[in-house]
């Protein structure tokens, strides 16, 4: 199968036939064609450039080329994404041959602004990705296909089908603001936000950069720290991930691929079946609400689950028996079904690209649907001689119904499972609406549930398919691209992007359900977000002597970002089942909100290339932003970075060692702040009545703040060995992030709870290691090895004055906070109280207490996290593994805390092995007096404990997982002859095929969001496990 | 060069483009567009009152603290505070919802006062700011006043002593009763309490001014018998017809126990209330509660302090449907004349002022009983005569003091957090620590939150040597004095 895959060349993009160009000059032409040079493949969309200048052409289709050389320059440079660069001397009619090598040093990689460097030159970290490892098994959303496979990368996903992945790039450093970097498509800055997400209660609606289908993606390049992205403004301070789109000089013909997974949960918690719903081993349903023996509650301390006959939600008199899978039942197989058709065609003076995909998603949650449709379009021409322009539109729709609600709320099913009665029949539960024969529950005329409990919780059935919710979101990403070839060493680009987006949620309570007064309501929320780039570039490419070649960069951009929202929510309905704002029966509560930001910039690099190993880059950067008082708007940021390639100075290459860099980059990036913290504004409250009212901020405002401010180095070195079957890179990096612009804490008794000041300063240190090798390759077979580890370590070296910590999240009484001296993002909370020994000291009930004062119980930041990826090839047979995982961290398991005070867990069998306080249990301690402890206490009273005592509730959260498995069969080509395709190829696909941890009851790689405050679960919806099938061919 | 020229100038002209006034236009960009940046008093003093009211007389600080530790209310389900241990992220949140809402809100309004010349404005601005203060120095003892709400000049306020508190309150309730005239500018629709009546908030600040100086009756005798007479003296509440109650226009404005209902049902009426109730054969009580679901007839109170029943959730008595299901619009009493007559019944018998002990008792057993004229269950005139009839109830000299606390204790029932102020100073009725109470006394204040520690310390820990203690439930405050 031909490989397709390159990266686009966003400035040195238009290569021209230019017969004329340079005035006065004699000109030669030379063709060729260019080759892989182990399968001898022409290699369409290769760059060859004349040597010095920035003059050049791409291959076509067939891997042909033309171009007029000027006299005197003799030295064409031919390079390709994924293979080694060539220097050939210019002849007649030329066949170049590339080597493929994914480690080279000689090869190209694309780094900011779009700019194509040799990997030889970099003196900063960067890795890159091809899109068809992005694509090796479908996945929703982009960032989740990212794990496993970068070095120094963080990915966490949140879990629900379609929901937010968190990205962090070494470790984060911002307080208060946001940790994720920059996301950048053919140039232009796209985004990924989440807003509206919560994570005590709510919807996951996902992180929008979700809208870019990896099926358009030709490569990516992830620039991992300030260094790299110096370029690109603050918002990269936290690195970038630079996505280069398919066009249609890289990819040619017609194109079909299909996929279908099936999802299943791949982990549930293990719950006990011996004991049913109830206290202290009783249990009578009257009405499910207090009228019986304990029928109001939402625990399994009950009766022993033998078989006796007790009077249920089902009827009276019923068998009290277990239904262990009831939880399992209530999931439906989900499936995922994805399909791509591109058309894309080129000649000397176009190109064009068009793909359409669709994606229709049913949710392992009953009722639960995503569906998304993404048409792209791209083409480029040459208007003159001259001047080229390009331009892509891509359109995405997405449309969901039924997301599962996450977190510690009603919405979410799981929190009904936690609180539950193990001998609930879920079957029974299907039934959700209330028919009027139901045993001692009046069903209402509005219509109502029948469920389990009318107490605390909704039937899980009404709340998916009753409490519904629906989002839809349309967005588009464009840009404009007009290229200038002003003479033989200086290009001129101006380049235009919007990335626009419209979004509505809507969701919706019923009458009787049990979260509010029973008389329903619903909100809807409108989102619409907006941002225009403009920019204007020029680039200067010269050979300044035999030795030096001098690459020189100046621009300007202007960056206008809008974002407004309204949204009203209605708290009390006239009629059921009517959700509308004319329906309300209480005075609807609209909002609205809108803001602005504008940033203008000025930049420009410059690389000095010492005859091919040694490189010096320096780049300045030069912001105004418009959310900085006026006077102190503007802040500049440079930085340097040099790459000395050792091997080639000092001759050394040979078969052992092949290559060998060492690195090194220092940086400043500045930070500005969000719209409209300069002055604080009265928030108006609902009206009493009809009587307004407004009330005083509770911040304090700062009209003198200044930008944030990172520093940041870094050095390693790229080593290749045994002619470049194996392959290191190393690097340790190091930043700083001061002067953070943060709401500081004061004490609420000034009339204010937080300040708005210059404060806090984190650091960030670590190592990323990057290995690869082909241990084995031989004609028929190959064995390719990628293995990716990083270690952060993050340090909150300062906040303000004496503050001692800040808050970055609270849960139960469980803090996430970033506190002085200590990693980012540690729990404080209440532990044990034990001796001096670390003895429990127990109470004498029998029972641990809580130590009342607080203390560090651990903290989310994982030790180390890694990848390995293994690829197989024999003859038309490939097969792909990834596993990841992470070791170290610590989570704040919610469903483990409440479940064992709950009785549902497996765990909490401990002690009523024979009856529901027999044998107890004697918890290991001593007494208050010193002595060890003797005390027997009943399991439901001991694991009542746990509230109030978020020990209980830690977990190391270390864990592997089989990330994704990929079979492949290219079919032969006798079958495709007949099939009358030219391609074919058939995979069977796994992801998330495994869990390997020590947590107890969950997978501990969890989320809320994607925002700051991470480490706690509750109530997760299960990871899908998902497998299929994956058809791709080519007419 | 003609190209080189022609991009230089080009280059040149972009770059100027993209640099154009850069500083102006940008920081225009910058004006929030979204909401004001200042407001008349008019909408602050009824932002300042329902929040005030939704805190104190909520179900997370008062069902779950200062109605339970009197013995009133009591905790059915979760009943941590029943054993005497609360969680800290309440203290936090119940002392920064006092200090960032209503106090900032109500001096917001005394500034504009005193910056407009709007005697109204300071005047009602004073009076509020100290019924807001007189709460929150009574549930945490000592607490910044003098320096608190100036966040722009001080952040970091000193820790008054609680004696300088209620001299600064009295001082400032005289102040502000005094600036009120019905002539000048009121506040429009915004004053939600008494409707721009300025006689009525006068009367509504002596009667606090009362209250404050009984407060004080045992630790400042002196000083509490003039502020009481001068209060007294200055006109408080004639009827019930002044009572201070908040009115709630509906949704999302309803009676917090209302709301309460809607959600939860942790919460049920003591049996310290219930047999009280009972052996006085008191017609308050089917108002104050419900009988159990369980037969439609009984009342039966959990006893405090105790976490485990005997019985399950449907044989006990909630809080009545008067405030809870029936309660959506039921007005919340801050303050009533039944108070002030039994307070005045107290002064009597001290001798602090001259009057019939005996008829002020009885007048203000009788006014606590019309307070809720109108209501399901209100109590009729003949169960009030019958009442008053009773042996135990008739005013005896021997043990009138007690009488006086009793009927002041049953008439405070879900009155925020007086009745637990009031039998604080009193101890009486003398209340009883349950089985269960982990602390060595019910509790008598509200611990300091925790993030004064980081945020403010050096003043609290002044503040806490001062009064020997302050982060335990158990360490009295200044008034308490056993």
């Amino acid at each position: 199968m031909r490989r397709l895959d390159y990266s686009k060349l966003a400035i040195v993009a238009a290569f021209l036939m230019i017969p004329s160009l340079v005035s006065g000059q004699q000109v030669s032409n030379v063709s060729g064609v260019v080759t892989g040079a182990g399968n001898l493949q022409p290699l369409a969309g290769a760059t060859v450039m004349v040597k010095g200048t920035t003059l050049g052409t791409l291959t076509s289709t067939e891997g042909t080329f033309s171009l007029d050389v000027p006299q005197g320059l003799t030295t064409l440079v031919v390079t390709y994404l994924g293979y080694g660069t060539a220097e050939v001397e210019v002849s007649g009619q030329m066949q170049i041959s590339l080597e493929e090598s994914a480690l080279a040093l000689d090869g190209v990689v694309v780094t900011a602004l779009g700019v194509q460097r040799e990997k030889s030159s970099l003196g900063y970290s960067v890795q890159d990705l091809l899109g068809a490892d992005l694509t090796e098994v479908p996945e929703l959303n982009l960032v989740s296909a990212l794990q496993g496979q970068i070095a120094g990368l963080h990915i966490t996903n949140a879990g629900p089908t379609g929901g937010s992945a968190r990205i962090v790039i070494r470790g984060a450093s911002s307080i208060a603001g946001g940790n994720q970097p920059l996301f950048i498509v053919d140039g232009i800055p796209v985004d990924n936000s989440a807003p509206g997400n919560r994570g005590y209660g709510g919807i996951d609606y996902g992180n929008t950069v979700q809208d870019i289908d990896p099926a358009n993606i030709e490569s990516v390049s992830v620039l991992k720290g300030p260094n790299a992205a110096a370029l690109y403004g603050s918002r990269a301070s936290n690195g970038a991930i630079v996505i280069t789109t398919k066009s249609g000089r890289t990819t040619s013909g017609i194109s079909v691929t299909s996929s279908l997974t099936f999802e299943d949960p791949l982990r549930l918690p293990d719950y006990q079946d011996e004991y049913g719903q109830g206290i202290n081993g009783e249990f009578k349903f009257v009405d499910g609400a207090g009228a019986g023996t304990w029928d109001f509650v939402d625990e399994s301390w009950g009766p022993k689950l033998d078989g006796r006959l007790i009077d249920q939600f089902t009827g009276p008199a019923q068998p009290w028996i277990a239904y262990p899978n009831n939880v399992r039942d209530f999931f439906r197989t989900g499936s995922q079904w994805t399909t791509n058709v591109a058309f894309a065609q080129s000649n000397e003076t176009g190109n064009v690209r068009l793909s359409l995909t669709n994606t229709a998603v049913e949710g392992m949650a009953p009722g639960e649907q995503i569906d998304r449709i993404g048409v792209a379009l791209r083409g480029g021409t040459q208007v003159t001689s001259r001047l080229s322009a390009d331009a892509s539109i891509n359109y995405t729709n997405q449309e969901a119904n039924n997301r599962m609600g996450t977190g510690y709320d009603a919405d979410n099913p799981m929190q009904s499972f936690i609180w539950f009665g193990r001998q609930v029949d879920m079957e029974a539960l299907r039934n959700y609406r209330c028919t009027g024969a139901e045993t001692g529950h009046t069903c209402d005329a509005n219509g109502g549930q029948y469920n389990w409990n009318y107490n605390y919780h909704n039937n899980p059935f009404w709340e998916q398919l009753v409490n519904t919710n629906e989002d839809q979101r349309d967005r588009i990403l464009g840009n404009v691209e007009l290229t200038y070839q002003v003479n033989d060493w200086i290009t001129a680009t101006g380049r235009v992007g919007r990335d626009w987006y419209r979004e509505r949620r809507k969701t919706v309570t019923a009458f009787n359900s049990l979260d509010d007064a029973g008389d329903g309501g619903f909100s809807d929320v409108n989102i619409f977000d907006s941002e225009i780039n403009a920019d204007l570039i020029v680039t200067g490419s010269r050979q300044l002597t035999p030795d030096f070649l001098l690459d020189v960069t100046a621009g300007a951009n202007r960056r206008s970002a809008s974002y407004e929202t309204s949204a009203v929510s209605v708290t009390k309905l006239t009629a059921p089942g009517v959700y509308t704002i004319d329906n309300a029966a209480a005075p609807p509560s609209p909002t609205d909100y809108e803001s602005h930001k504008e940033v203008r910039s000025f930049y420009g690099s410059a690389s000095l290339n010492y005859r091919g190993y040694l490189n010096v880059d320096v780049t300045g950067r030069n912001d105004w932003s418009s959310t900085l008082p006026a006077g102190s708007n503007s802040y500049f940021y440079p930085s340097i970075s040099s790459a000395f390639v050792f091997s080639r100075f000092l001759d050394l290459e040979s078969d052992l060692l092949s290559s060998g860099k060492v690195r090194a980059s220092w940086t400043r990036v500045g930070n500005d702040a969000s719209p409209y913290q300069l002055a604080s504004v009265f928030s108006a409250q609902d009206p009493y009545g009809t009587v307004p009212m407004f009330a005083v901020p509770n911040a304090l405002p700062n009209t003198s703040l200044k930008p944030e401010e990172t520093t940041a180095y870094e050095f390693g070195a790229d080593l290749g060995f045994l002619d470049e079957r194996l392959g290191f890179v190393l690097t340790y990096y190091n930043h700083n992030t001061k002067n953070q612009i943060l709401p500081v804490q004061i004490s609420g008794t000034t009339g204010y709870t937080s300040q708005m000041l210059n404060a806090g300063e984190v650091a960030n240190s670590g190592l990323e290691l990057l290995l690869r090798a082909t241990p084995v390759q031989t004609d028929d077979f190959r064995w390719d090895m990628t293995v990716n580890w990083s270690k952060n370590n993050s340090e909150v070296v300062d906040l303000y004055g004496d503050l001692e910590t800040l808050v970055l999240g609270s849960y139960w009484s469980m803090n996430i906070e970033a506190r002085k001296g200590e990693a980012y993002g540690v729990f404080y909370g209440n532990g044990y109280l034990a001796d001096s020994t670390g003895a429990w000291i127990i109470d004498s009930a029998g029972r641990p207490q809580r130590d009342t004062n607080r203390e560090i119980l651990g903290n989310y930041n994982p030790d180390w996290v890694g990848g390995i990826h293994n690829r197989v090839t024999y003859g038309p047979f490939a097969l792909s593994v990834l596993l990841d995982g992470q070791r170290g961290g610590d989570i704040f398991s919610v469903t483990n805390w409440f479940g064992e005070y709950a009785g549902v867990l497996e765990s909490t069998l401990r002690g009523r092995g024979t009856d529901f306080c027999t044998p107890g249990i004697v918890v290991d301690g001593v007494k208050a007096d010193g002595t060890p402890n003797d005390v027997t206490v009943c399991p439901e009273k001991y694991f009542g404990r746990n509230y109030g005592n978020q020990a209980a509730g830690i977990f190391d959260a270390s864990y592997l997982k089989l990330r994704e498995l990929r079979l492949d069969y290219v079919l032969p080509d006798d079958l495709t002859d007949r099939l009358g395709l030219s391609n074919g190829s058939v995979a069977l696909i796994g992801r998330n095929l495994f869990l390997w941890s020590d947590t107890p009851n969950i997978d501990p790689e969890t989320a809320f969001d994607a925002g700051n405050s991470q480490g706690i679960e509750f109530g997760q919806f299960p990871t899908a496990r998902s497998i299929g099938f994956v058809v791709s061919m080519q007419p | 060069m003609d190209s080189y020229s022609i991009a230089k100038r080009a280059l040149v002209a972009g770059l100027v483009l993209a640099l154009a006034a850069c500083d102006d236009s940008l920081t225009d960009i910058n004006t929030n567009p979204n909401a004001p940046t200042d407001v008349g008093a008019e909408f602050l003093l009824p932002q300042s009152i329902r929040g005030a009211v939704e805190a104190t007389f909520g179900a997370g600080q008062m069902l779950s603290h200062t109605a339970i530790w009197p013995q009133q209310a009591v905790q059915l389900q979760y009943p941590d505070e029943e054993e005497g241990s609360v969680r800290a992220s309440r203290m936090q949140s119940y002392w920064n919802n006092f200090y960032v809402g209503p106090l900032m809100d109500v001096q917001r309004v005394i500034e504009k006062g005193v910056a407009d010349s709007n005697v109204n404005y300071e005047g009602v601005g004073r009076i509020w700011k100290s019924y807001v203060f007189h709460i929150v120095t009574d549930l945490w003892g000592d607490v910044p006043y003098s320096e608190a709400l100036i966040g722009d000049s001080i952040t970091t306020p000193v820790y008054d002593a609680q004696k300088d508190i209620y001299t600064g309150m009295i001082a400032d309730l005289t102040t502000g009763a005094g600036k009120l005239s019905s002539a000048a500018t009121g506040f429009g629709s915004g004053d939600i309490l008494y409707g721009n009546d300025m006689v009525k908030w006068g009367r509504f600040a002596n009667s606090l001014r009362m209250r404050l100086a009984m407060r004080m009756s045992e630790v400042d005798p002196t000083a509490a018998k003039a502020a009481f007479i001068a209060a007294y003296s200055a006109g408080p509440f004639q009827s019930n017809a002044d009572n201070a109650k908040l009115a709630w226009p509906g949704s999302p404005y309803e009676n917090p126990l209302y709301e309460n209902w809607t959600g939860r049902d942790d919460h049920g009426v003591s049996a310290t209330m219930i047999d009280t109730l009972t052996s006085l054969s008191d017609p308050r009580r089917e108002l104050y509660a419900e009988p159990a679901t369980q037969d439609g007839t009984t009342y039966r109170g959990q006893p405090s302090g105790k976490i485990t029943q005997e019985f399950s959730l449907a044989y006990y008595s909630r809080i009545g449907n008067y405030w809870r299901k029936d309660g959506k619009s039921t007005p919340t009493v801050i303050m009533s004349y039944s108070e002030v007559l039994l307070l005045a019944a107290e002064a009597a018998k001290l001798g602090w002022i001259s009057g019939d002990a005996g008829a002020l008792y009885t007048a203000g057993i009788q006014a606590s009983m019309e307070q809720y004229a109108g209501a399901t269950n209100a109590p009729t005139a003949a169960e009030i005569t019958a009442y008053l009839a009773q042996s135990a109830i008739t005013y005896n000299a021997t043990n009138g003091l007690d009488q006086i606390h009793l009927q002041q204790w049953i008439g405070l029932f879900m009155g925020g957090s007086e009745a637990w102020s009031n039998v604080r100073r009193t101890d009486s009725p003398n209340l009883v620590a349950g089985p269960d109470l982990t602390l060595s006394r019910i509790p008598v204040r509200f611990s300091y939150p925790a993030l004064e520690e980081s945020l403010n310390k050096d003043n609290l820990d002044a503040a806490i040597s001062r009064q020997g203690g302050g982060k335990a439930l158990i360490d009295r405050v200044w008034w308490d004095v056993n």
